[in-house]
């Protein structure tokens, strides 16, 4: 007679209909003595003590029957009954009444009701769903009478093999992984032929990735059991892992043989096939996954990448909103549909998918890096950068990341950071060329050239089938100038990437750049196949048609880039120089005018002005031309060629003021004018019969006599914008020097000042025989009559005795004193009344005072000169306004004023306005700095001005005999040792450093003053002078390297 | 100061990586080489890298100029320098991407007092103009000799002064320029003037040590500018020669060529001696005595010896008899040797070298690291050596080729194998001859140059013992 089992029933009261339907429905099986339930509704009511009783009842029962709801897994009691029936190691079936969190608690490790745990609340037909719990709990009595019938009762070990299997199940839920395999191997030892522990051990190995030990349990669980389908399954997932993907494909099948309507082995097969990139047989099988059942979220998003990498982008996009609707914390889903819509190139429903996904999963890294690159794409370089540097704090050995970051900052302009990233991830990851790559690509935007090849080198180098980076070098050749590298490179990409537009187009500029058109004009016209809307495709070719001399092709081509793109202001400027040397100048200056419109950083308006002018000087408006180069030029004040061209048209119109300032700026810019002349003109008189023209004569002196420079001046480099390029050394110096001392204007106590107006002088400079003749007349004119010096007989260092005097006739004088001067100025009463300031006619403009300084002493110099040529002089001569006098008794400034370092320091700040020549100038000349040096230097200096002083005025060291020419070289070398001395007093730092001293190797040697000179000073001086420049002599070592020092090199024009 | 170690990249003849090593003392390096086999890109080298800080704008000393075309790899020079054998090494490099900045003071000086001479720049005398039984010399000193020795005035070269006067002349009756250039002449001429005086004593001293006992002097009146002819007119530097106290005119006879060569030598020498020295002293002399006869060359030992003993020399020839005798002459302390061969290989020209003939060392490395056609041309560079050097020292009669260069193996060994002893025995052993003979036509044969495809290990093996063994035999 078989004795029916006993069910207990754990419910929470909550849930007493859905107990009482239970009990209804197992009707049957009590009626045929199969299965017994109890639970607490059978107690009578109000008998509440009796919970202990209830208890009890659980250890006698069978069957666990636990009804799971949020109120039962809340509930204590029911919590309790469970606790029992495990311990009492009895079958607990949980049955799911609704959507609750019971994946979360213990009874998950358990086979649950109904199918799947598909809540009965779920179900369509809530009577469908109770039957399969019914069947569920039918097939389970059957199972424990059939195990316990032979054996009558189970065996101990059987016992407790169940619940060592149970335990690992719980500890498997609990993610104690160690105590999970634990428990499956103690079930095991105890019943070695249950095919389920080992299954589920084999899990446990899986996830902590002993693939090995994975793939032994399946095979021992699939040993004993042969229709085992999960087992097939679990093992084709480890041999998924191992990638041993045939293997893992056969598994699957066999799994879906076994049970055909087994959606996750069809899911898991889809992968596997997606991964062996058989998106179709992938797609088919996620399907089937799908119908089998019918919520699979991952398998739509599954579905989805495969889709997706097929190209039918709506098709994954609609997977992947189901799959999101499905489970809307999915993640993954977001990503992936975000993806898809990258691919589209929808990219805001991108951002938005990737940035939910990101608020889902906040260490996505691959989300922002996906999110990041979009926001590359967009221009968002900033928000970009942000992403990256997320995903490098998530994970910092990402070569990837740094990489993309680079190209944000890259974009952004940062170049150093992004070498810096670049840098990064090559270290990270040494064989990846898109790391070199762009790197060579920032290093060519900071003008870095060699370093960018060198890294392109590289990445061709890992990588010689990625067009990218010949292209790239192929730019940086560009840069160089090295167009025949640059074509062979853009040849290179399109041999790998023949639709690489970019790479023709600029292969055909490059070919421009070495005069092949033809070839240009090919590659352009290939652009344009590949893209009939590309604007500067037809800008270019045009460009090429245009230097080929073919005018109404380049025409032609520029229309129809103005019609593709009507706002560049290139294009006008370039159409506009084709009419203009077609000759329609309307036209050309009407598209100038469009273009300063339009003026851009690639086309400033500067340049349209010039043409312009340009175009208007051609048609013969001069006055609007004049008009248009003065625009240019205040624009962009170094704009020489507006500067020559205002000369020019200048000239044809007779403005000779304007031209001769404009020629003088350009000629003293370092510009060949007369060869710019000679270009247009053969000769003046070519041009003064075109233009019908007279020039004056220092015009076309300018215009055809060079002059002739001594040794090198600084010559300026200009650039392609006519800007002159100043090498930061040059600049730098000049404020070094600067830095180095006192303006002059402030340490001089008294203002230096050119010498008095003489007009006219042929009134008052009269030679020895006049003077001589005018004491004659009267002795009191020797009062009156000063010894005069013009600046044109000035030289260096010392003030020969003048042959001239002046008659200083000035307003505190009475002339009446003065008879016979009076009577000499009477023969020029006539020019004198004409004379336009104020004064009596015999005066000149000055008075007492102008004696009382020519009294002082003095350092002179003329004011035209070109080198420093001042004098001292302390004899009390008189200048007129062709000197400079600066009134010191300082004689050392002498030596600093006539140095090399002076002259290059007075005609960097001078500007040089007269050409060759350098000009006095007030302002100018108390700019120079003076060192602040200590008075036994200066006393030093002073000393060898005096010797120069005494050498100048020695026949033998100006002779030109060549008998006398070691005197001559005696005086330069000694002018040479003051070069010296004033290099070590501005650029001491440099010039020690290179041990070079003059000061103290000259202290070293106690010159003898002037003055303790006695006699004959000339082998004196000889004496000195072979001392100081014999072969081991520091001064003559340090003066023969001296230009080893940077600076002097600057100074001396020797770089 | 002295270079200590040069290593040379991809520079002109040299493809891949030299390295010459001459001690922490900084030898003096004396380079026996075959024309082509790159002794004068060493010297080029040398002379490049010094002058490679002064001038910017100076197209020879861009690195670039002197790549080896076959090779795109950049190439380098580096030297090494210490200031003796206990101090610091500082390493020096020249390349493409080394800009002037980084160019040492140290460099630019030792550039500015360096002397460089090659035999090119002595082939001048070959074409002096001759007048009245007396030679020309101005084009040949100030534009060879004197043409960077430096004003103490300007800082600038007498090559610079000179090139600055000439053309283009001023427009006539330009009285400005025209005072300007006469001006400019004046000191031109006071300052040639002046190093002549200096040149005078020192060159007849250095000419006495060449056996020429006489005083020489320079007739020199000064350069003028023809306002009418727009020319520079007395461009004139006569040579006198003052025998004793007489003063003889400069003979054609006298002054033949080989006796210019030593005058030139002479004051180009000089001219070095009246300039402060560097701290890094360089004197490089390419092949400078091919020009002298072998009685005047030793005299170039004494005045190295004399005048430049603390100048780090190096010494160039292409005649091996002169570099037997310099080693014989100098001494191992102070001078590393250093043979430089033209190997072939079937793709492009390599110069090879080798220190003091350890060829077969050389071989022996390559095989070892199994780089076969290296180890070849050693193997052949040493068989090669060794018949020539047998030859010149029994001075066996070699087939005379119009360039030494076409000299074959072939016509060394013929000689060789053939060479009897007084009782018309061959000298040498015929198992010699066999061994060498084998060797010869696979790897020892000039004709196997382009073809070096297929070498086996065993082959090469053999003809290194053989070679041995010839070496052996011929010494």
């Amino acid at each position: 007679m078989n004795k029916p089992l006993k069910g207990f029933i754990t419910y929470s009261h909550e849930d007493t209909a859905a107990k009482d339907e239970l009990r209804k429905r197992l009707a049957v099986m009590e009626q045929q003595n199969e299965l017994v339930t109890w639970d607490d509704g059978q107690l009578t009511p109000g008998d509440k003590a009796l919970q202990k009783d209830i208890l009890k009842k659980v250890p006698d029962s069978n069957l666990l029957l636990y009804l799971v709801s949020a109120a039962s897994l809340a509930s204590k009691n029911c919590n309790k009954e469970l606790a029992e029936a495990l311990k009492q190691e009895i079958r607990i079936i949980p049955i799911i009444l609704e959507h609750c969190d019971w994946l979360y608690h213990q009874i998950s490790g358990f086979e649950v009701l109904p199918h799947k745990g598909k809540p009965i609340s779920k179900w369509e037909d809530p009577s469908e769903g109770w039957q399969n719990v019914v069947d569920g709990i039918r097939e389970a009595v059957d199972q424990i009478k059939s195990q316990s019938e032979p054996s009558s009762g189970k065996s101990e070990e059987k016992l407790l093999a169940e619940g060592a299997f149970n335990r690992g199940n719980f500890m498997l839920m609990l993610g104690q992984l160690g105590l999970a395999i634990e428990s499956y191997s103690q079930a095991i030892d105890l019943m070695p032929s249950v095919a389920s522990s080992y299954n589920n051990r084999g899990m446990v190995y899986s996830v902590i990735g002993n693939n090995d030990l994975a793939i032994k349990d399946y095979t021992q669980a699939i040993r004993l059991k042969s229709d085992y389908a999960e087992a097939y399954n679990n093992r084709a997932v480890v041999y998924g892992n191992k990638r041993e993907y045939n293997r893992a494909i056969e598994d699957y099948t066999k799994a879906i043989g076994l049970k055909p309507d087994y959606a996750e082995a069809y899911n898991n097969r889809g992968t596997v096939y997606g991964v062996k990139n058989q998106q179709d047989k992938a797609i088919e099988d996620y399907t089937k996954a799908i119908k089998f059942k019918p919520d699979y979220a991952e398998a739509y998003t599954n579905r989805g990448i495969d889709c997706s990498n097929k190209g039918e982008y709506d098709r994954a996009i609609e997977d992947y909103t189901k799959a999101i609707a499905l489970r809307f914390d999915y993640a993954e889903a977001y990503f992936n549909r975000g993806n898809a819509h990258t691919e589209k190139g929808d990219t805001n429903s991108a951002l938005e998918d990737y940035s939910i996904a990101l608020v889902l999963k906040p260490d996505y890294v691959d989300a922002y890096y996906n999110r990041g690159s979009t926001y590359l794409k967009t221009g968002k370089f900033d928000k970009a950068i942000i992403d990256y540097s997320k995903m490098i704090g998530l994970k910092p050995e990402l070569a990837e990341a740094y990489t993309n970051r680079g190209i944000a900052y890259n974009r952004k302009g940062e170049v150093d950071k992004a070498i810096k990233d670049f840098h990064k991830a090559i270290q990270l990851k040494p064989e990846d060329h898109m790391a070199y790559s762009n790197r060579g690509i920032a290093y060519v935007d900071k003008g870095d050239f060699n370093l960018a090849i060198k890294d392109h080198n590289k990445a061709i180098e890992l990588n010689p089938e990625y067009a990218n980076s010949y292209y790239n070098r192929g730019n940086a050749y560009v840069r160089k100038g090295e167009f025949d590298k640059a074509i062979k490179d853009y040849t290179r990409t399109v041999e790998l990437n023949p639709r690489d537009a970019s790479a023709y187009g600029n292969r055909g500029v490059a070919y421009s750049n070495i005069g092949n058109y033809d070839k240009a004009i090919e590659d352009h016209t290939r652009v344009i196949a590949l893209n009939s809307e590309n604007a500067l495709a037809y800008y270019n070719r045009g460009d090429a048609y245009h230097k080929k001399g073919k005018l109404n092709l380049a025409l032609e081509d520029y229309n129809i880039a103005i019609r593709l793109d009507p706002h560049d202001a290139r294009i006008y400027t370039s159409r506009g120089n084709v009419y203009s040397d077609k000759g329609e100048h309307d036209q050309a200056i009407e598209d100038y005018t469009t273009a300063i419109k339009f003026q851009s950083q690639f086309a400033p308006a500067v340049f349209s002005y010039y043409n312009r002018g340009n175009a208007y000087r051609r048609k013969g408006e001069y006055d609007q031309a004049i008009k248009n180069y003065t625009t240019a030029i205040k624009l962009q004040p170094k704009l020489l060629q507006a500067y020559y061209n205002r000369a020019e048209v200048s000239l044809r119109i007779g403005e000779w003021e304007r031209a001769r300032a404009d020629l003088h700026v350009v000629k003293n810019s370092g510009v060949d004018i007369i060869a710019s002349f000679r270009n247009d003109y053969k000769n003046v008189e070519a041009f003064e019969q075109q233009h019908r023209v007279k020039l004056p004569k220092d015009i076309a002196f300018l215009l055809t006599q060079r002059r002739r420079n001594r040794y090198p001046k600084t010559r300026n480099v200009l650039d392609v914008q006519g800007k002159p390029l100043e090498s930061p050394d040059v600049v730098n110096l000049r404020t070094q020097l600067r830095n180095a001392g006192t303006p002059l204007g402030e340490y001089l106590e008294i203002k230096p000042a050119f010498g008095i107006n003489i007009v006219p002088t042929e009134a008052f400079i009269v030679d020895r025989t006049t003077r001589d003749e005018l004491i004659g007349a009267h002795p009191s004119s020797a009062d009156v009559l000063k010894p005069f010096l013009h600046g044109r007989d000035l030289r260096r260092w010392h003030v020969d005795a003048p042959n001239q005097w002046l008659i200083f006739a000035h307003r505190d004088i009475a002339i009446n004193d003065y008879p016979a001067i009076l009577k000499h100025l009477e023969k020029y009463r006539e020019s004198l009344n004409k004379r336009k300031s104020k004064q009596e006619w015999y005066e000149l403009q000055a008075s007492a005072t102008n004696a009382a300084r020519f009294a002082q002493p003095k350092l002179v110099c003329p004011n035209l000169y070109n080198h420093q040529t001042f004098a001292v002089d302390t004899a009390g001569y008189y200048y007129g306004n062709t000197s400079y006098l600066i009134p010191t008794d300082e004689i050392w400034l002498c030596g600093l004023l006539n140095s090399r370092t002076v002259e290059w320091f007075y005609s960097q700040v001078s500007n040089q306005l007269t050409g060759d020549e350098l000009r006095a100038r007030s302002g100018y000349m108390q700019q120079i700095p003076v060192p602040n040096i200590t008075s036994e230097q200066k006393i030093l200096i002073a000393k060898i001005v005096d010797y120069l002083i005494y050498l100048q005025q020695q026949p033998t060291t100006n002779s030109k005999d060549l008998k006398h020419a070691r005197d001559a070289i005696m005086l330069g070398y000694f002018e040479r040792i003051i070069d010296g001395l004033v290099y070590e007093t501005y650029l001491s730092e440099e010039l020690h450093q290179g041990s070079k001293q003059f000061f103290q190797s000259l202290l070293d040697e106690k010159l003898p003053p002037i003055e303790g000179i006695q006699d004959d000073k000339m082998p004196v001086f000889r004496d000195i002078f072979e001392l100081l420049y014999e072969r081991t002599h520091p001064i003559r070592r340090n003066l023969f390297f001296l230009d080893s020092v940077k600076s002097v090199r600057v100074i001396e024009g020797k770089q | 100061m002295r270079i200590t170690d040069i290593e040379i990249k991809n520079f002109r003849a040299f493809h891949g990586t030299y390295q010459i090593n001459l001690d922490k003392t900084g030898k003096n390096l004396l380079v026996y080489g075959e024309n082509g086999s790159g002794k004068s890109s060493l010297y080029l080298a040398l002379k490049s890298f010094l002058e490679s800080g002064i001038s910017a704008d100076n197209q020879n000393i861009e690195f670039e100029n002197h790549q080896n075309i076959f090779i795109e790899d950049p190439g380098h020079i580096k030297l090494s320098l210490r200031a003796d054998r206990w101090s610091k090494k500082d390493t020096y490099k020249w390349s493409q991407s080394v800009t002037e900045e980084a160019t040492d003071e140290l460099i630019t000086e030792a550039s500015k007092s360096k002397g460089f001479l090659d035999y090119k720049s002595l082939l001048e005398t070959h074409y002096l103009h001759r007048e009245n039984d007396s030679v020309n010399l101005f084009d040949l000193l100030v534009e060879v000799l004197l043409a960077s020795t430096i004003s103490p005035l300007t800082d600038r070269s007498l090559a610079d002064d000179w090139t600055d006067i000439q053309e283009p002349f001023p427009r006539r009756g330009a009285k400005n320029q025209i005072v300007n250039l006469e001006r400019q002449i004046v000191n031109f001429n006071r300052e040639l003037v002046n190093r002549l005086a200096e040149l005078r004593p020192k060159v007849s001293e250095i000419l006495n040590k060449f056996g020429y006992t006489v005083a020489l002097d320079f007739d020199f009146q000064g350069i003028t500018y023809n306002q009418n002819q727009k020319t520079l007119d007395n461009q004139d530097i006569f040579l006198k020669v003052g025998f004793f106290d007489t003063e003889i005119h400069a003979h054609h006879l006298l002054l033949n060529e080989a006796k210019l060569s030593a005058i030139a030598i002479a004051i180009y020498l000089s001219s070095i001696l009246l300039q402060p020295e560097s701290e890094l002293k360089i004197l490089a002399l390419d092949d400078i005595i091919i020009g002298l006869d072998m009685s005047n060359r030793l005299p170039v030992l004494d005045i190295l010896e004399e005048h430049f003993s603390d100048y780090q020399i190096f010494l160039t020839t292409y005649d091996i008899a002169w570099y037997e005798i310099v080693k014989q002459r100098t001494e191992q302390k102070n001078w590393k040797y250093v043979e430089f061969y033209f190997g072939e290989t079937d793709e492009y020209e390599i110069p090879i070298y080798v220190e003091d003939k350890a060829y077969l060392e050389k071989a022996t490395e390559h095989l070892n690291a199994n780089d076969y056609k290296a180890c070849a041309i050693y193997v052949r560079t040493a068989f090669e050596a060794a018949i020539k050097r047998y030859c010149e020292r029994k001075n066996l009669a070699v087939k005379y080729r119009e360039n030494p260069k076409d000299l074959k193996s072939e016509d060394f060994w013929v000689p060789i194998k053939m060479e009897m002893d007084e009782s018309d025995l061959m000298l040498l052993d015929l198992r010699i001859v066999d061994e060498v003979e084998q060797a010869r036509k696979f790897i020892l044969n000039e004709l196997s140059h382009a073809t070096f495809a297929n070498i086996y290990r065993k082959e090469l093996e053999d003809a290194i013992a053989s070679v041995e063994r010839l070496e052996a035999a011929l010494t």
